[in-house]
């Protein structure tokens, strides 16, 4: 027997509007964060992809068109890093697109970043971008910086320690 | 120099025979959790006591964490020329630990210490034995209803903190210094996980609400039948299940995993 | 059937007593209440467990219900030895005992109506209908008029002894466990308490074991006494307690009899 129908209606209010709660952080906020389509897969290999994480945005010309799905190590042997990126299927990309993985801001998330190319032929699922460019890592940068502040010999080739014993400050 | 030895053999053994009460006891909640009767009409009363009632107080102070954590977020964040991001640190922190916690703690001191007041009672004026003797479980028909009540109250409960924060930050940060809101919405939106951040935060106001629900009832049920033995009850159970809230948070936060 | 002109004192049980208990010890920590009591109530008789105050009236009574186990001995309903049954044997052997507790032990959320229904809506499956027919039945059968809204804590003393007698019978026991069933109550009150009791006994014929220090009611109800003292009983009929030489009941008697706060002794 209902003690109360007044309780009743408050409870069921209050069960709904933790539900409602609760379904708002978990799709608006949580996985709806590619909430369009995708089901073209497309693979990258890039020497360095710094902060890139799974679920970053993959965008052309500023405009999310898809997701990155997972990162890992590329099995060709090559110790280069190999990013499997799902992309909105209705998207017709030429094969010598480039793919770039940028900053937003300064200290921002990082994202892909696809340039399409004007070739004739089309990228298909599962298809290879060829062009890729690395990501920044800030401290090779400054590296790099000091570098050619300080020697002014080897420009831009991160790889070699600076040869700056005698060269100065 | 015996004595002592004696004293500490006792208390560590006390100490065992009492966590192997409270686990019995939080077995037979489950089990009767579970099973039926399922007495949905009492469940039904407990969640009005436990939900509905702390309604109030768990808007209200997410709001206020929330306009806080703005603030102070915006300060911080404005820097770095980061103030794009107030939205994401809003939200993650609500998210990820003060809206189980704090929720938690909330609840704690609001309902779990009338819960174990109430059971505490019912042991000092012999209901819980007027019940044994018709034949009838007190914990299947007292204590169950109410430990599953701040069980399921706990993410609900959570999630209505999480939201009123967010909304108090989007006060602060749009209506008071001036962010857009379209900024502040993206941020939260694009820096929100649901498997590490959404995910992880349900798992813990639950665990909480277990951890509430058991210790509240365990210590009213096992009080001592006098004005005193219910205080000690009362008092006891906010203690124990805050600290427990905590120890569990950082087991819970290093076991999950931050981030990525 | 022992006729009721027997006195057992000590010695082997004998006869059909429904409710036993045999050579029972208990102590609480270093307190020991009991050492080797042993008493019978007999069948459809009002037995009186009459003592001083602390002798652990009520704890015998809670041993009967199962509401305390005993650390050596036995307690024996009908045929049924209780005290080491499994909780949910226990249950079972309940069902035909009902008690009645010094507050009234009435749950304090629910309505009175709410209450006496209680063990009609957890052990059987009649309908709403029949189950508030039978709840009227008890109200009326105790005295209790238009009470089914009100809360136990709006009732008075007697109102709630009353509610929770008409709880304890309303799944028709054999056996009424009465703990002080006239504590806190006006001599007009206790009166009509004592009628409602002995009627219920006459009516039904339910034995019924009751806790009392009031010696008055004690007299004019019993039709046996079970004497606490020292950790074990003297039993007898109420002729039999009053002549007794025993020089603890003597003193016990005296000290009712002639002492300003207990009421009539005869």
């Amino acid at each position: 027997m209902s003690r109360s129908p007044i309780r009743d209606l408050l409870v069921g209010v209050f069960v709904l509007s933790g539900l409602a709660a609760l379904a708002y952080l978990s799709i608006q906020l949580g996985a709806a964060t590619y909430s369009g389509p995708g089901g073209l897969t497309l693979y990258a290999n890039f020497d360095e992809v710094g902060g890139l994480a799974k679920r970053s945005p993959v965008v052309i010309g500023g405009v999310r068109v898809g997701q990155v799905r997972s990162i890992g190590l590329a099995p060709d042997g090559s110790f280069r890093a190999r990013v499997t990126m799902d992309v909105d299927k209705s998207l017709k990309l030429p094969d010598d697109t480039q793919a770039a993985i940028l900053t937003q801001g300064v200290l921002g998330n990082q994202y892909v970043g696809l340039s399409p190319g004007g070739s004739d032929t089309l990228l298909k699922d599962g298809g290879e971008i060829a062009y890729t460019q690395s990501a920044v890592v800030i401290e090779r940068l400054i590296g790099k910086v000091i570098q050619s502040l300080g020697g002014g010999s080897s420009g831009g080739d991160t790889a070699k320690p600076p040869a700056a014993g005698g060269k100065g400050s | 120099m015996l004595d002592f030895v004696r004293t500490v053999g006792w208390r560590s053994v006390d100490n065992v025979y009492g966590l192997g009460g409270i686990a019995s006891f939080g077995s037979r909640l489950v089990f009767e959790t579970l099973a039926p009767p399922y007495r949905l009409r009492r469940v039904i009363d407990e969640i009005y006591n436990t939900g509905v009632l702390s309604l109030a107080i768990v808007c209200a102070s997410g709001t206020a964490v929330g306009l806080v954590l703005g603030l102070q977020g915006y300060n911080t964040l404005v820097r770095f020329g980061a103030e794009r991001s107030m939205g994401a640190v809003v939200g993650l922190s609500l998210v990820r630990e003060l809206g189980p916690v704090l929720t938690a703690l909330l609840v704690t001191g609001r309902a779990g210490s009338a819960v174990a007041a109430e059971i505490g009672a019912m042991v000092a004026t012999e209901q819980l034995d007027g019940l044994r003797m018709m034949a009838v479980d007190p914990i299947d028909f007292v204590t169950q209803p109410k430990a599953f009540a701040l069980f399921a109250s706990m993410p609900l409960l959570s999630a209505l903190f999480i939201v009123s924060g967010l909304f108090g930050g989007y006060l602060v940060g749009v209506g008071l210094l001036g962010i857009d809101g379209g900024t502040y919405v993206s941020s939260l939106e694009n820096n929100i996980d649901f498997r590490n951040d959404v995910l992880g935060s349900i798992l813990k106001s639950a665990v909480f609400g277990a951890l509430v629900g058991l210790i509240a009832t365990w210590r009213g049920y096992t009080a001592a039948p006098n004005s005193a033995g219910v205080s000690r009850a009362t008092t006891g159970a906010v203690v124990q299940a805050s600290v427990a809230t905590l120890m569990f948070d950082y087991a819970i936060t290093a076991l999950w995993g931050v981030g990525v | 059937m022992t006729p009721a002109g027997e006195s057992r004192a000590e010695g082997p049980p004998l006869g059909h007593a429904h409710v036993e208990v045999v050579s029972v010890r208990l102590a609480f920590g270093e307190r020991r209440v009991f050492d080797g009591l042993s008493c019978r109530f007999s069948p459809a008789k009002v037995s009186v467990i009459l003592g001083a105050s602390g002798v652990g009236k009520s704890t015998l009574l809670r041993l009967i219900g199962g509401l305390l186990r005993p650390d050596y001995g036995d307690v024996w309903i009908g045929e049924q030895e209780i005290s080491r049954l499994p909780e949910r044997q226990l249950q079972r052997a309940r069902r035909r005992l009902g008690m009645m507790f010094q507050g009234g032990a009435l749950l304090d959320s629910m309505t009175v109506f709410d209450n006496v229904a209680l063990p009609l809506r957890e052990h059987t499956k009649l309908r709403e209908r029949e189950i508030a027919d039978r709840v009227h039945a008890q109200f009326e059968a105790v005295g209790l008029k238009r009470v089914d809204a009100l809360l136990p804590g709006q009732l008075s003393g007697g109102m709630k002894k009353r509610a929770a007698l008409a709880r304890a019978m309303i799944t028709d026991p054999e056996i009424l466990l009465i703990d002080e069933p006239f504590s806190g109550l006006d001599p007009l009150a206790v009166r009509l308490i004592e009628a409602l009791l002995v009627g219920v006994n006459r009516t039904k014929g339910l034995t019924m074991i009751l806790t009392n220090h009031h010696i008055g009611s004690t007299i004019r109800m019993a039709d046996e006494v079970v004497f606490l003292v020292d950790g074990a009983s003297i039993h007898g009929t109420v002729k039999e307690i009053r002549e007794s030489i025993d020089p603890r009941i003597q003193r016990f008697l005296e000290a009712a009899g002639t002492g300003p706060t207990l009421e009539e002794a005869s």
